[in-house]
Order: C-alpha cells, then structure tokens, then sequence
C-alpha cells in the first residue's frame, strides 16, 4: 500500500519534466523567430546563431511596418480581417440555427438531414476545387472577398455536429417550463437555448478564425491580384527590398512578417482557450 | 371536409416548420458551395477542360470519357506524387500517433489545473498558426548557414562538425518536413486525446484506485478502452493520405529534384498552372478521392471486426 502510494508520488513528479520537454518543443520555433526578429545583418554575418540576440535591433519591426513593403502588409491585414471576422459571424450563426433546429424541433425529414451532413464528412474528395473556380467565374465572385466569404462559409458537417451536440445536452425541463409559462416557439429558442450554448458556439467561432486565418489554397486559387489576397496566402509575395547592408536583414524581416501574421490568431486562441476545452469536452462525447 | 382532413395530416407529418427555416441557411450553402461543385467536379475529370479554351467549358464540347483517367495511370508523375504522399504520410503520422497519445495521458496526470491550461496552450499553439506562417519559421532553424539547428549541432553539442543542408539535400528533406508537420500536429491532437480522457467517468478511476491499479494498468484498462472512438476518428480523418499534403509543401518547398511534389499539388499544379488543365486536375482529384474512400472502408470494417 504503502509502496503504491510512493509510486503514485514518482509518476506525479515526472509528468511535470515531460511536459515541460513537450511544451519547449511546441514553443521552439516561435521563440527562434522572436529572436530573428531583433537581430540585424550584422549579427548574421559576424556572430554565430544564438537564441538570445547580441545586437538587439527594432530596425526589422521598424521596416516591416514602416518600410518599403508595410503598404502591401496593412492591406492584406485589412483582407484578412474583413474575410475572417464575415466568415466567423456568418458560419456561427448558419450552424447555430441548424443544430438548434436539428436537436431540439421535430419535423419531418430532420434525421435524413442530419444523416447526409454527417456522411457528407466520409465522402471522397472530387474535384471540388475545379468546379468552384467555374462557379465563382459565372456568378462573377471570382477574385471578389465576399466570394472567399461565401466559400468559407459553409457551414461543415464537424461544426453541425458539435452545436446539436451541445443543444441535445441542454436539459429538457427548461423548455417545458417556458412552455408552460406560455413562451412561443421563436422565444424559447433565442431567449432560452441560444445563451445556453454559447460554449459551442465559441468553439465554433475559435475553429473557424484559426481555420480561415490560415486558409491558403482556395484563396490562392480564386484570386488573381496580389491586393486581394488574405495575409496567409499573400505573405510570400510582398517583396520587401532590403538594403544589402545595414541593421536590416532579410533573415530578421521573415521572422518579423511572419510572426506578425501569427499573432492575432495565437491572441485570439489564448484569450478563448477556456471555451474551447470547455465546448469540445462537451461536443465531443462520443 | 376530407381534403381539409387531409391538408391537416399533411401539416401534421411536416411538424415544426421553423425547423425547415432553421435549417434551410445550412442546406442552401451546401446545395450551392458544395453539392453542385462535387457534382461538376466529377463531370470535369471527364472533360478536357482547359482554362484557357473558352470553348472546352462546355461538357458537350470537351466530353472524352475516362480518357484523363487513362492518361494519368500512365503518367510516371502521377506515381512520384503518389510515392512522395505515402512517404509525407510515414514520416509523420506514426510519430504523430505515438506523441499525441503519450502526451495525451501524461497530460491527464497533472493536478495543478493552472499548468495544465499553460501546458495545452503551449503545445496546440503550432496548430493555431497558420502553415504559410509556420513552415517559414521551421525553414530559418534549417537554414545551413544561419539557422538555429546546424549552429547547435556542430557548435553547442558538437557532435556534427558537418551537418548537412536539411531541406536541398534528397535523404534529409523527409525527416525534415517530417519533424516539422509532426510538430504541427501533435499537439491538438494531444487536445482530442485529451478530451475523450476528460470525458471517461472519474468513478472509474476510483474503482480502480481502490483496487490498487498503477498508472499503466490505468492506461491498459480504463483510458485506451475509453478513447477507442477518440482513435477511430483520429485514423479515419488521417488514413485519407492521398489528398493530403499541398500547402505543406507549396509553403515548405518540394526539396531537390522536386521529390517533394505529392499527387495533391500536382494535381493542383496542372490544373491551374501552365496549360491549366482543369478536367485532368479533376480526374486527379476524383482518382486520390476513390483510394481514399478505399482506405477508410477498410479501417471501419477492421476496427467492427475488433468490436465483434
């Protein structure tokens, strides 16, 4: 007993060591572009790499923001954000509506309906890609944002999914008492359910903003010119002409660029992370 | 009288009607975003659709049959970009499973609920960037010249006075797109371990404490049986390899000789680039689509089998 009890003891202290490895290895990268990011040419040419720059310099901030190229990174920052945030707002509300809809009222044909969403998930990839690029081209949408919004908006069978799951799991006496208390159909669900799955719908909104921030391969084939483009797709085509010599380096200018598109989606999950554990725990349980 | 009875029953049967106003944004989106662009999709990889050729729009224009189909078993970089699929999928997805898992149940043992949150942040961060941003940062630590990794090996542990130029050289560029998709990944797929461990029954692990179970007869018999669904869905949405890999490697680079360029981004590639041969890019498409479909069908009827 008193030997199960040490080695309960052990286990408990090792799992800090191993996850700390685990963590350092997810957060490896980024700090080597952090430190990229504040070293100059200098550096480059006359020291060895070090993860802790020797000739601290803001000249790659200064110049990506302010440079050459800081025009063309603005633009695609407002892109980026205009398509995500649309996206976010348009796929919560076209799956919330749905998965209230599919857990909660009973109407005729509402299981096939479920049914084809889910089996929509394991059918194989055709060339879907190709017939939206002929779609969009006749609906005139092609290389237009509204059009990537419209294709990122789906919906998805994982979201639907995951809201009737969290709208099956809210408990049914609620909404027999505001029956009873006389409350219609349309009160009930906005007043009622609604806030009640807010969890599911953060997750919903958390998944979608990571998914359409980083989104590259359906923005790169529908639009054509570089101002249109979202900061992920785009962020390899701003040519930022650096001097040859000086505090600038392209090195550095890659590393700044890049984090700074990293940086409102790492923001955005680490202020939600709460509600993403929260809402997954509970959306999937299967 | 009897056509109002009927209307009534009519009425009855359909039920909640705001249920079809509920549900018609969801299918209005998928009719036209997605069920008509698979349908057409498939229609395509049957015509020598070319971008450039107005007039092979038409599907009774352009019809040749399976004649794309033909073409690409024949075409020897359809069977490269194959290969270079299969070898993507190996050099991540075991080391995937296996970290994610491991990761998944020492995570679990944390008490301290604080550092458990600083510990899933940290590592489902590689997944929460985008791959245009991450696969930038994994090719500065490659960099021969100035990159972290070749410092560290010959000048901090010295053990490799000479290391190579990972991502131009033919037998390092696997092992280093490898290191870092597996990078990318392990860490929410840690989180979906984790979450299905979240949701076993805390009773069980009581019962077994009282038993005098350890922490492996804990994995054995409480946590691997009850993330069993948790690891079909982690080997269905993986197994689909021959889809996989196009932004990883338009953003990561193709490696020397292109050895890098899977099926996806060639097929991508002929369909938008160059003679921009739309039908044969479908037909590519539709061909990785059929395997794929092939490969999850057997993983379900493996894992009913065990059920049995």
């Amino acid at each position: 007993m008193n030997m199960a009890r040490w080695k309960k003891r052990v286990t408990g202290l090792l799992v800090h060591p191993i996850m700390i490895v685990a963590a350092s290895f997810g957060l490896f990268p980024f700090l080597w572009a952090l430190s990229s990011s504040f070293k100059g040419q200098r550096e480059l040419y006359t020291t060895l790499p070090a993860l802790f720059p020797h000739y601290f310099t803001l000249e790659n901030y200064r110049f990506v923001l302010a440079g050459a190229g800081a025009n063309q990174l603005l633009n695609l920052y407002r892109n980026s954000i205009f398509v995500t945030i649309n996206s976010v707002v348009l796929t919560v509300i076209i799956v919330s509506l749905a998965g209230y809809a599919l857990a909660r009222l009973r109407f005729w044909g509402r299981d096939a309906i479920f049914g084809l969403f889910i089996v929509l998930m394991f059918l194989p990839a055709a060339g879907t890609l190709m017939a939206q690029y002929e779609l969009m081209h006749k609906l005139h949408l092609r290389n237009s944002l509204i059009g990537l919004i419209l294709l990122y908006s789906g919906g998805g069978g994982i979201n639907l999914f995951l809201m009737r799951q969290v709208f099956l799991g809210i408990p049914a006496e609620l909404e027999d008492a505001a029956r009873i208390d006389g409350a219609s159909d349309l009160r009930i669900c906005f007043q009622i359910m609604m806030p009640l799955a807010t969890s599911g719908m953060v997750l919903v909104a958390i998944m979608q903003f990571i998914a359409i921030w980083g989104e590259y391969i359906v923005c790169l084939t529908m639009i054509d010119t570089a101002d249109k483009l979202t900061l992920s797709a785009g962020l390899g085509s701003i040519l930022f002409t650096s001097p040859a010599l000086g505090e600038i380096s392209s090195y550095g200018v890659t590393a700044t660029s890049v984090l700074l598109t990293a940086m409102p989606v790492v923001l955005v999950f680490i202020f939600l992370q709460r509600w993403f554990i929260k809402g997954a725990v509970e959306g999937l349980k299967i | 009288m009897a056509k109002q009875a009927g209307k009534q029953t009519w009425r009855k049967k359909l039920g909640n009607l705001y249920g079809y106003l509920f549900v018609a944004p969801i299918v209005g989106m998928w009719l036209i975003f997605g069920a008509y662009p698979y349908v057409r999709g498939i229609l395509i990889a049957l015509q020598d659709y070319r971008l450039m050729e107005r007039q092979s729009w038409s599907f009774f224009n352009s019809f040749i049959g399976f004649a794309n189909f033909i073409e690409l078993l024949q075409d020897p970089r359809v069977w490269q970009g194959v290969k270079a699929s299969a070898l993507l999928y190996v050099s991540v997805y075991p080391f995937v499973a296996v970290l994610a898992l491991f990761t998944a149940v020492v995570l679990n043992r944390v008490k301290t609920s604080g550092l458990a949150t600083v510990y899933r942040v940290l590592i489902t961060l590689p997944w929460v960037i985008p791959v245009a941003t991450s696969m930038p940062m994994w090719l500065q630590i490659y960099e021969p010249n100035y990159g972290y990794l070749n410092h560290f090996l010959s000048e901090v542990l010295k053990i490799w006075p000479d290391p190579p130029a990972w991502t131009s050289s033919a037998s390092w560029y696997w092992p280093a797109i490898g290191l870092a998709c597996i990078w990318k990944s392990f860490g929410h797929n840690a989180l979906l371990f984790l979450i299905g461990l979240y949701n076993i029954p805390s009773e069980l692990y009581e019962a077994a404490r009282l038993d005098g179970a350890n922490s492996w007869q804990e994995f054995r018999f409480i946590e691997l049986p009850g993330i069993r669904n948790i690891m079909l869905l982690f080997i269905v949405t993986h197994v689909a390899f021959l889809g996989a890999g196009m932004v990883e490697m338009m953003t990561f680079g193709e490696g020397p000789a292109n050895i890098g360029k899977t099926l996806a981004l060639y097929g991508w590639q002929q369909a938008f680039q160059g003679n921009a041969r739309l039908g044969y890019g479908a037909a590519m498409a539709l061909f990785a689509g059929l395997v794929n479909l092939g490969l999850v069908t057997i993983v379900f009827k493996f894992f009913k089998s065990e059920k049995a």
